[in-house]
C-alpha cells in the first residue's frame, strides 16, 4: 500500500474538538483529517483520549466544542440525521457486543432489513458471503455465545460491513482477545484495508500499524503530539513522548 | 433466582404440612379448653360477659364518634347486665366469622342483631328472643320495582352469612346476588347504582332510608315469611351459666318497662 | 470466555442441573399433594367436600379471570413505566417515577377500596373492572421497576452496537434491549405473577365473588369453616402451582441462547 496518495476532499474532519467526563480532560483542541480510502491508526497511553476521538465521530460521545464533519455533514448540527449518517460509518468494539439473542446471521442481516428495507433472502445473501469472508460461514445459524472471542469479533467486523459502510472504525478490536485469536482478527482487518476501505484503527498493534496505516497518530494527555507516516513515526519520532511510549510498547 | 423459586417452594410444601397439623392439633385443643373454662369456680364479683358484636349496624349495634360500641342492642344488654347481676363487655368483632369465634371461646356471647335460625341453634344456643324483625328490601329513590319480582335481572346485595342474605340466594333470576362485608357497603353500593337492590334487616333499613340516605334510597317491601324472625343473643353450646344471666337479665328489663323505654328512646317501633 | 466454557446442546434440549431437579421434586409434591388431597376428599367425603368446590367452582373463574387480564394490563402499564423510567426525556421520567412511588406508598387493599368506592362515586365501575384497575395500577407500578432493572442490565456495549449501527432509540430498545432484558426480567415478572394471583383475594372486599369470598359465604352459612378453608386454601396452591410451572416454563424456553 502506497503511504503517499491521499486522496482529497476529507471525508472526516475533526476541528478543534474538545470533551470533558467531569473534571477530567479528555479531548483538548484535537484536529484530524480523513480522506477517503485513508488508514489512520490511533494509539497512545490508556487514557489518552484516543478512543474518545473515535467515538465522536459517530457520536457516540457528543463533544463540548468544535466541529466534526464527516461525509460532508455536521455530525452535531441539528438538521443532520444521525441514525442515516451512523449507517455509514461501521464500527468495531473492543467487547465485540454482538446480539445474543440473534444467531450470527441475524447479526448481521438485522440492520440491513430494518434501516434499509432489504429483503430477507437478499440479507441472508448478503450476510452469508460476508461470513464467507471472515472465515466462520459454517456458524451461521449458532448463537454468539457459543463462538470463541476471536469468531466473535469477526462476526461483529462482518455485521459492520453488512450495512455497506463508507468507514470502518475500529476501537481496540483485539485488546479483549486471547493472544492466539488476534491473528486471525488483524487478518480480516488487513484484508479489509488491501481492498481500499477507509479505516480509522485504536490500537496497540503496532505491527499492524507498520503493515496498514497510512498514517499514524500517536495521542496522550488529549491531545495529538505526533503524526506521520509509520516509516517516519517508528524509525525517527520527533516527540519526546512519543519516543518513550514506543520505548516502553516495542 | 431459581434457587429462590426452589426455596419457595419448600416453603410452600412445608407451610402447607404444617397447616395441615396445626389444623388438626386445633380441634382436639378446643375440646380441652372447654372443659376448665366450664369447671371455674365463679368468681367473688359479678361474672364479667364478654359480648361481640359486629359494630357495623346501625341503629343496633356501631362505633359512636367516641369509639364506644354502642346502639340500641347494647342499651339493651347494658340494662340487662344491671338487672340479671352480670357485667356486659363488648368486643368489636367481624360478622363473617363471629360465630366461629363463639365456637373457638374467643368470647362468651354474640350480641349483634343474631336471628334466631333452625341452622344456628344447631350449633349454638340462643337467649329468649329480644325482638321480632323483619327482611326489608331496600332501593333507590327513583325505581319503580316494588318487590323482589320488580328486580329480575338486576343485581341486588345483602350482607354476608345473614338472614338477609338467606332468604334471597335461592331466588332465581337476578343478574348476581352480591355479598358483602358489611350492610353499608351494599347501601354504598346501591346509591352508587352498582346494585339495584339490599335486602336487609328492618331496623337497619329504617336507619338508612330515613337518615343516611334519606335522599337516595327508600324502602318498598317487607319479604313475606311464614316464621317470624327474632334476634337473640348467641351463647357457645351448653354455656347455661352465660345463658341464664343473660335471661334473667332480659326478662327483667321486660317486665319492669325498661326495655320499652329504651326502645322509645331509640325511636324503635 | 474460552472454548471449554461453551456446553453444546440440541436444538431446544435442557439440561437438568441438579437445582433443577429440586425444583421440579419441590413443586411435584406440592402438586401432587394438593391435587391428591382434594380428590380424595371429594370422594371419599363428599360431604360436605364435594358441596363445598361446587359452592367454590364459579369463584374460581372469577379469581382466574380477574388474574390472567390483571397480569395483562399490569405488564403493559409495567413496560411503559419501565421504559418512562428509563426514558432521558425528564418530563416522561418525572411522571413515571412519581407513579411508581404513589403507588408503592399506598396498600393494595386501600387502593382496591379507594378506585372501588371513592372514585367509583363519579365513574360507577363495575365490581370486577374495579378490581382489575387496582391490581394492574398496583402491579403495574410492582412491575415497572422490575422492567427498568431488566433493562438497565443490560450492557451499555448492546445499546452502543445497535445505535452505531443506524437504529434510532425505539429500534435500538424494542429490536435489542427488550427481547434481551426479557429473560432476566421472566423470573422477578414470574414472581410479582403469584404474588398477584394471591392478592387477587383482597378483591373479595368488594363483594367481588371470587374464590375466597365463595369460601366465605359458604361458611358463614354453614359454619363449615374449616372444611371450607381446606378446600379454598388447596384450590389456591393448586392455580399458584400450575401459575409457576408456567412461568419457570418460559424461563426455559428464554434461556436457549445464552450458556455460559
Amino acid at each position: 500500500m502506497s503511504d503517499t496518495s491521499i486522496p482529497t476532499p476529507p471525508i472526516v474532519d475533526i476541528r478543534h474538538v474538545s470533551k470533558s467526563f467531569g473534571a477530567l480532560k479528555a479531548l483538548n483542541n484535537v484536529s484530524m483529517s480523513m480522506s477517503l480510502g485513508e488508514k489512520v491508526v490511533i494509539i497512545g497511553p490508556s487514557g489518552s483520549g484516543k478512543s474518545t476521538l473515535l467515538r465522536s465521530i459517530n457520536k457516540l460521545e457528543t463533544v463540548d466544542s468544535g466541529t466534526i464533519i464527516v461525509d460532508g455533514l455536521d455530525i452535531n448540527a441539528p438538521t443532520t440525521d444521525i441514525n442515516k449518517l451512523r449507517m455509514e460509518l461501521g464500527m468495531v468494539f473492543q467487547s465485540f457486543n454482538l446480539f445474543p439473542h440473534k444467531t450470527v446471521l441475524e447479526n448481521l442481516t438485522l440492520a440491513p432489513i430494518k434501516l434499509k428495507g432489504m429483503s430477507k433472502a437478499e440479507a441472508d445473501e448478503v450476510g452469508l458471503k460476508l461470513l464467507e469472508k471472515v472465515g466462520i460461514g459454517e456458524k451461521a445459524h449458532v448463537y454468539p455465545a457459543k463462538l470463541s472471542g476471536g469468531q466473535q469479533q469477526r462476526v461483529a467486523i462482518a455485521r459492520a460491513l453488512a450495512m455497506s459502510p463508507k468507514i470502518m472504525l475500529f476501537d481496540e478490536p483485539t485488546s479483549a482477545l486471547d493472544p492466539e485469536m488476534i491473528g486471525e482478527v488483524l487478518d480480516v482487518m488487513v484484508t479489509l484495508a488491501k481492498e481500499g476501505m477507509t479505516m480509522a484503527v485504536v490500537t496497540h498493534e503496532m505491527g499492524f500499524a507498520r503493515e496498514v496505516a497510512d498514517r499514524v497518530v500517536f495521542m496522550d494527555h488529549g491531545g495529538i503530539v505526533e503524526e506521520g507516516t509509520p516509516e517516519h513515526f517508528f524509525q525517527s519520532p520527533e516527540n519526546d513522548r512519543t519516543k518513550l511510549f514506543l520505548s516502553q510498547i516495542l | 433466582m431459581k434457587r429462590l423459586f426452589k426455596s419457595l417452594f419448600v416453603v410452600t410444601t412445608c407451610a402447607v404440612l404444617a397447616l395441615a397439623v396445626v389444623g388438626c392439633g386445633e380441634k382436639k385443643e378446643e375440646k380441652k379448653a372447654e372443659a376448665p373454662a366450664a369447671a371455674a369456680p365463679a368468681p367473688a364479683g359479678p361474672k364479667t360477659i364478654i359480648f361481640a358484636s359486629d359494630a357495623t349496624y346501625p341503629p343496633m349495634q356501631f362505633m359512636n364518634e367516641q369509639k364506644e360500641i354502642s346502639g340500641f342492642e347494647v342499651d339493651v344488654i347494658k340494662a340487662a347486665a344491671e338487672k340479671g347481676g352480670f357485667k356486659a363487655e363488648f368486643k368489636n368483632v367481624a360478622w363473617d366469622g363471629i360465630f366461629a369465634g363463639l365456637a373457638s371461646g374467643k368470647y362468651d356471647a354474640i350480641s349483634s342483631s343474631v336471628s334466631i335460625t333452625d341452622e344456628r341453634k344447631a350449633t349454638m344456643d340462643f337467649s329468649d328472643p329480644i325482638m321480632p324483625i323483619e327482611q326489608m328490601l331496600v332501593v333507590g329513590i327513583k325505581d319503580k320495582a316494588t318487590d323482589l319480582a320488580g328486580l329480575k335481572g338486576k343485581s341486588i346485595g345483602a350482607q354476608i352469612g345473614t338472614t338477609s342474605y338467606f332468604v334471597v340466594k335461592d331466588v332465581k333470576g337476578f343478574k348476581a346476588i352480591k355479598t358483602y362485608d358489611e350492610v353499608g357497603l351494599a347501601m354504598e353500593d346501591l346509591v352508587k347504582g352498582s346494585i339495584q337492590g339490599v335486602v336487609a334487616d328492618s331496623p337497619v333499613a329504617v336507619e338508612y332510608t330515613t337518615k343516611k340516605y334519606a335522599d337516595k334510597i327508600k324502602i318498598v317491601a317487607t319479604l313475606k315469611s311464614d316464621k317470624v324472625e327474632n334476634i337473640g343473643i348467641a351463647v357457645k353450646k351448653g354455656n347455661k351459666e352465660v345463658l341464664d344471666l343473660v335471661n334473667k337479665g332480659l326478662a327483667a328489663i321486660k317486665a319492669d318497662g325498661t326495655f320499652d323505654k329504651i326502645k322509645a328512646a331509640h325511636k324503635m317501633q | 470466555m474460552s472454548e471449554t466454557h461453551i456446553i453444546d446442546v440440541g436444538e431446544g434440549a435442557a439440561i437438568p442441573s441438579r437445582s433443577d431437579w429440586g425444583l421440579f421434586n419441590a413443586w411435584t409434591i406440592s402438586i401432587v399433594g394438593a391435587v391428591c388431597t382434594i380428590a380424595y376428599l371429594i370422594l371419599f367425603e363428599p360431604s360436605p367436600y364435594k358441596r363445598i368446590i361446587f359452592y367454590l367452582a364459579d369463584g374460581v373463574i372469577i379469581t382466574f379471570e380477574v388474574t390472567v387480564i390483571s397480569i395483562i394490563c399490569a405488564c403493559i402499564i409495567g413496560l411503559i413505566t419501565g421504559l418512562g423510567r428509563v426514558s432521558k426525556n425528564k418530563a416522561i421520567n418525572l411522571l413515571a417515577s412519581t407513579y411508581v412511588e404513589i403507588i408503592r406508598g399506598i396498600p393494595l387493599l386501600v387502593q382496591l377500596f379507594y378506585i372501588y368506592y371513592a372514585l367509583g362515586r363519579l365513574l360507577n365501575v363495575h365490581d370486577l373492572t374495579a378490581a382489575v384497575i387496582a391490581m394492574s395500577v398496583c402491579y403495574g407500578a410492582y412491575m415497572g421497576e422490575v422492567f427498568r432493572a431488566g433493562i438497565t442490565a443490560i450492557d451499555k456495549g448492546q445499546t452502543e452496537a445497535a445505535r452505531s449501527l443506524g437504529f434510532n432509540t425505539k429500534q435500538t430498545m424494542f429490536l435489542v434491549i427488550l427481547p434481551q432484558a426479557w429473560r432476566t426480567i421472566l423470573p422477578p415478572v414470574g414472581n410479582e405473577f403469584i404474588a398477584l394471583l394471591k392478592d387477587t383475594s383482597l378483591v373479595s372486599i368488594l363483594a367481588v365473588s371470587d374464590l375466597l369470598r365463595r369460601g366465605r359465604e359458604f361458611s358463614s352459612e354453614t359454619f363449615l369453616y374449616f372444611e371450607t378453608f381446606t378446600m379454598v386454601a388447596l384450590v389456591y396452591l393448586v392455580i399458584t402451582l400450575l401459575l409457576s410451572k408456567g412461568v419457570s416454563l418460559m424461563e426455559a424456553r428464554l434461556s436457549h441462547y445464552v450458556r455460559h
